[in-house]
C-alpha cells in the first residue's frame, strides 16, 4: 500500500509540475507580449486602446443550392480594452461578396463579461466610461445558404468592428 | 485523498489547456496609442504608435476624416462626420498629412505614424481637429478554390479604431461657456438617463467633466459620479445612471461642470470657472 501511495503521489507531483510549468510559460508569454506593446518613454501623453479578435474565419465549403448550419463553436469574438477610462462607441459593418443571393445568418451580441449578455442589433452602441474597461463583441454564424446559381469560387462575409474614441 | 489530488491536478491541467488554447485562437490584435493627439506648435507634428503583438503580418491603413462628438435628439452621443459648416470652420483635414498611410507591420513590431501640418499660415488662430481612422486586418489570401459544385466560405475580419487629432493655433484661450437648461429624464430596462439642455457659447469646444451628486427626499445620497465629456455644439446631452439606484420618488440632482479633462493638455481646456446647477426630478 505504501509504495503505491508514493508512486501515485510522485505521478501527481510530476503532472502538477508540468501543469505549473505550462501555466508559467503562458504567464511569461503574456507578460513578454504586454511588455512589447509600447515603450513607456514614447507614451508620455497617452492612453492605449486595443482590439483583439479571435475565431474561425474559414467556414469550409458549402454546396450550391444548400444551407449549411454551424454550431455554437463558430463564434468570432472581439475584445476591446483600454488602459484608462475612456468613452467609446462600438459600431459594426457587415457586407458580403459576391452579391449573388448568398445568405449569411448571423447573431451579434455584446457585453462586459462574456460578450453574450446583450443583443447587438443596432449598428452602433455607445459605452460610457464605465469602470469596467473591457468590452466584448461576439458574432456567431448560424448558417450559410448558397443559391444553386451562385458564383463559384470564394464567398466572403466582410465584417468590420469599429471603435470610436470620444473625448 | 489520492483520487481527490488527481482530480485537482486534472482540473488544473484542463484550465492550463484552455488558457493555452485561448491564446492560440487569437488571430488578430492591434493596439494604438495615444487615443488623442495634439499637434506640437513648434515641431508642427505629432506621432501615433500602432503595435502588432501577433505572430503574423497585419495590414494597416490610416485615413483622416473630419468629425466631432455630437448628440442626437435624445441626448445620445455619436460622431458626426457630415457637417460641412463645422468642417469649413474647424477641419484640420486639409492641413495635416499622415505618413505612412498604408503599411504592413511585421509580427511583434511597432510602427510610428507621423502627422505633419502643411499650409497653415493663412489659418486664423483657433482650434482645429480631425479624426484618424486606423483600420487593420490580416493580409488577404488569394482564393484557390475552383470547385464548381460548391463554394468556399470565409469571414474577412477587419478592425478600425477612430481617434482624434487636435491643433491649437496661436495663444487664443478657450473661453467657451456652458449654460445649463432644463433637465428631463428617460429610461430603458436598466438605465435612467438625465438629459440636459446644454447651451455653448464660444468658438472652442467645451472639454470638461460633469460631477453629479443625487440625493433623495430624505437628503440621502443615492448616486454620485463623474463623467468627462466634450460639447462641440449646443445640444441635449444624456448622462447615464443605474435604474436600480432610483426607486420611485423625487430626487435633487446637483450638477457641476468643471474644466478638467484628463485627455487634454491645459491650454485646450476652458478658462471659465465651474458651472453649478441644481434641479429636481421625479421617478415614477
Amino acid at each position: 500500500m505504501i509504495p503505491n501511495f508514493n508512486i501515485l503521489n510522485r505521478a501527481n507531483i510530476r503532472i502538477a509540475i508540468i501543469a505549473i510549468t505550462g501555466l508559467l510559460l503562458f504567464v511569461f508569454e503574456a507578460h513578454s507580449q504586454s511588455k512589447k506593446l509600447f515603450d513607456d518613454n514614447e507614451l508620455q501623453c497617452g492612453q492605449q486602446v486595443t482590439i483583439v479578435s479571435s475565431g474561425n474565419l474559414d467556414m469550409g465549403n458549402v454546396l450550391k443550392g444548400t444551407t449549411t448550419y454551424y454550431n455554437d463553436d463558430n463564434v468570432i469574438k472581439f475584445k476591446i480594452s483600454s488602459t484608462e477610462k475612456i468613452n467609446i462607441r462600438i459600431s459594426k459593418y457587415v457586407t458580403s461578396s459576391p452579391n449573388d443571393g448568398t445568405q449569411w445568418s448571423q447573431t451579434w451580441k455584446m457585453g462586459e463579461n462574456t460578450g453574450f449578455e446583450n443583443t447587438f442589433s443596432h449598428n452602433r452602441v455607445s459605452l460610457k466610461n464605465s469602470n469596467n474597461k473591457t468590452y466584448y463583441v461576439t458574432m456567431q454564424i448560424n448558417s450559410i445558404y448558397v443559391p444553386s446559381n451562385g458564383q463559384s469560387g470564394e464567398h466572403k462575409l466582410n465584417i468590420t468592428v469599429s471603435v470610436e474614441i470620444d473625448e | 485523498m489520492q483520487i481527490s489530488n488527481l482530480a485537482k491536478v486534472k482540473e488544473l491541467l484542463t484550465i492550463v489547456a484552455l488558457i493555452l488554447l485561448t491564446n492560440v485562437a487569437v488571430q488578430a490584435q492591434v493596439s494604438i496609442a495615444p487615443t488623442a493627439l495634439f499637434v506640437d506648435a513648434d515641431s508642427r507634428s505629432c506621432s501615433m504608435f500602432v503595435n502588432n503583438p501577433t505572430d503574423h503580418d497585419v495590414e494597416v491603413e490610416i485615413s483622416l476624416i473630419f468629425g466631432y462628438s455630437a448628440n442626437d435628439s435624445t441626448g445620445k452621443s455619436y460622431i458626426e462626420y457630415n457637417d460641412s459648416l463645422m468642417a469649413e470652420k474647424y477641419s484640420l483635414y486639409p492641413y495635416i498629412t499622415a505618413f505612412p498611410k498604408k503599411f504592413i507591420i511585421k509580427p511583434k513590431a511597432q510602427q510610428t505614424i507621423r502627422f505633419v501640418l502643411k499650409n497653415t499660415s493663412k489659418l486664423p488662430d483657433g482650434i482645429y481637429w480631425s479624426r484618424i481612422r486606423t483600420e487593420s486586418g490580416k493580409i488577404q489570401e488569394q482564393l484557390d478554390s475552383q470547385n464548381v459544385n460548391g463554394v468556399s466560405v470565409k469571414v474577412n475580419m477587419r478592425m478600425a479604431m477612430v481617434t482624434a487629432v487636435f491643433y491649437k493655433k496661436g495663444n487664443t484661450d478657450n473661453t467657451t461657456k456652458i449654460s445649463v437648461g432644463q433637465l428631463s429624464t428617460r429610461e430603458d430596462t436598466s438605465k435612467i438617463y438625465l438629459v440636459y439642455d446644454l447651451s455653448k457659447q464660444g468658438d472652442f469646444p467645451f472639454f470638461g467633466t460633469a460631477k453629479f451628486t443625487i440625493t433623495n427626499e430624505s437628503g440621502k445620497e443615492v448616486s454620485a459620479k463623474e463623467e468627462s465629456f466634450s460639447l462641440y455644439k449646443s445640444a441635449l446631452k444624456a448622462f447615464e445612471f443605474e435604474k436600480k439606484d432610483f426607486p420611485a420618488g423625487k430626487y435633487k440632482v446637483e450638477l457641476k461642470l468643471i474644466n478638467e479633462n484628463k485627455i487634454f493638455p491645459k491650454e485646450y481646456l476652458p478658462k471659465t470657472s465651474e458651472v453649478k446647477n441644481t434641479q429636481q426630478i421625479e421617478i415614477k
